[in-house]
């Protein structure tokens, strides 16, 4: 997989870990801006949320 | 005339019946919900094959092997059983005293009573029972924790959930590793990318807290997850495991006063669940639910009577104790890894 071109901003894309995903969040860009643009459902985005709060708890 | 007594009061009647504690049935074994594959002590090797063929342009000339257009693949994958045991000593001189001491035999030497082994001692077996079902279906060795905790997240196909993660981590510590355990992290041979890592099962993604409210379109996002080979699979219909609450949810959400005839999400024909005429069977599952081809999930033993087998016996050199023991040789492994739907993976 040619990791330079993955698009880590979106979650959903293949082979897009949180860790590199949530990497984006930095500066003045928040975790609400990405999952803005991302144009999820609810569902997708309650769950993104819950997952990403697992990741946190876990990583700890 | 005015009457005394000293000596202390007792009750004059006893309720016959000593209740017992309630065990939830092992169903997976003795009905045979997933494959048992006994005769194995301590490992056994386990072999998948798959054919590939590519048609090419008609021609009359020999064909030759680099030209060929059908791949054939076996695989070999060793998996350990581990062994372990359910043993103590059991010495019922505390039963003196008692109503179990009416049935201890005459002789200061036997002091083990009938009622109390008919009626206390038979619950060992169900008990070990029990525990068996609930490993086969939550649960990792302390080893597998740790492995599953290694892996990398994502939301995506082809990455564990975070979610899955934190189940597994507060899932029990067991001598053998459950299926949702086997099926997230395992060293087949078979899979896209052999050896030691994440399964090659299907995820489903965006899934929601199960209620009786959500479970019909919880169920849809698995049933529209799994792959339609194994949907339409006629020679051995898949089938859902899912955790026992769901029973419940899944009655509670098709008896609903709004709910019709025409709008029930599950079909409840007598005592057997079914979503979209896919069976489901009711499992101690924990946070996880599986659909898949029985046959595909399996549980290595030596002899599956083993679960319910207890020895017992006298102690030696002149003790009054006897010993109880049970001894069984288990491991879960999975086939056809990609044709697995593991919901909560």
């Amino acid at each position: 997989m040619d990791k330079a071109k993955l698009d880590t901003k979106n979650p959903f894309n293949k082979g897009v870990s949180y860790e590199a995903f949530l990497d984006n969040v930095k500066g003045k860009t928040t975790l609400q801006d990405l999952l803005k643009k991302l144009n999820l459902s609810k569902d997708q985005e309650d769950w993104l949320n819950e997952e990403l709060n697992n990741f946190k708890k876990h990583k700890k | 005339m005015a009457v005394s007594y000293t000596g202390g009061k007792e009750n004059q009647t006893e309720l016959q019946k000593i209740q017992q504690e309630l065990y939830a049935e092992s169903f997976t074994i003795r009905e045979g919900l997933i494959e048992v594959d006994e005769g194995h002590k301590s490992g056994a090797d386990v072999y998948e094959s798959s054919a590939a063929v590519t048609a090419s342009d008609f021609s009359t000339a020999g064909v030759d092997i680099a030209t060929g257009d059908v791949s054939l693949n076996a695989n070999k994958t060793g998996v350990t059983l581990t062994s372990y045991q359910f043993a103590d000593q059991i010495d019922e001189n505390a039963l003196k005293g008692t109503r179990f001491e009416r049935s201890m035999a005459r002789g200061a030497f036997n002091i083990d009573s009938g009622e109390f082994d008919r009626e206390v001692l038979i619950q060992v077996a169900p008990a070990i029972g029990e525990q068996i079902e609930n490993w086969i279906w939550d649960g990792a060795t302390t080893a597998q924790k740790a492995l599953i905790a290694g892996l990398t997240p994502g939301a995506a196909q082809g990455s564990i959930s975070a979610g899955a993660q934190t189940l597994v981590a507060a899932s029990p510590s067991n001598y053998f590793n459950s299926l949702p355990a086997t099926i997230l992290y395992n060293d087949s041979n078979a899979k896209a990318t052999p050896g030691a890592g994440l399964g090659d099962y299907q995820k489903v993604l965006s899934i929601a807290t199960i209620t009786s409210d959500t479970i019909g379109s919880e169920y849809q996002k698995m049933y529209l997850a799994t792959p339609s080979k194994v949907i339409n699979h006629m020679s051995e219909a898949a089938e859902i495991y899912a955790p026992l609450a769901h029973k419940q949810f899944i009655t509670v959400a098709n008896n609903q006063v709004s709910a019709t005839a025409d709008n029930k999400n599950f079909v409840i024909e007598n005592g057997v669940y079914t979503y979209n005429g896919i069976k489901i069977n009711f499992v101690p599952l924990v946070g996880f639910m599986i659909t898949a081809i029985p046959s595909y999930l399996k549980l290595l033993t030596d002899l599956s009577s083993d679960v319910s087998m207890l020895k017992i016996g006298e102690v030696a050199n002149g003790s009054m104790r006897r010993y109880i023991k049970n001894v069984q040789t288990m491991a879960t492994w999975v086939v056809g890894q990609k044709y697995i739907t593991l919901y909560g993976g």
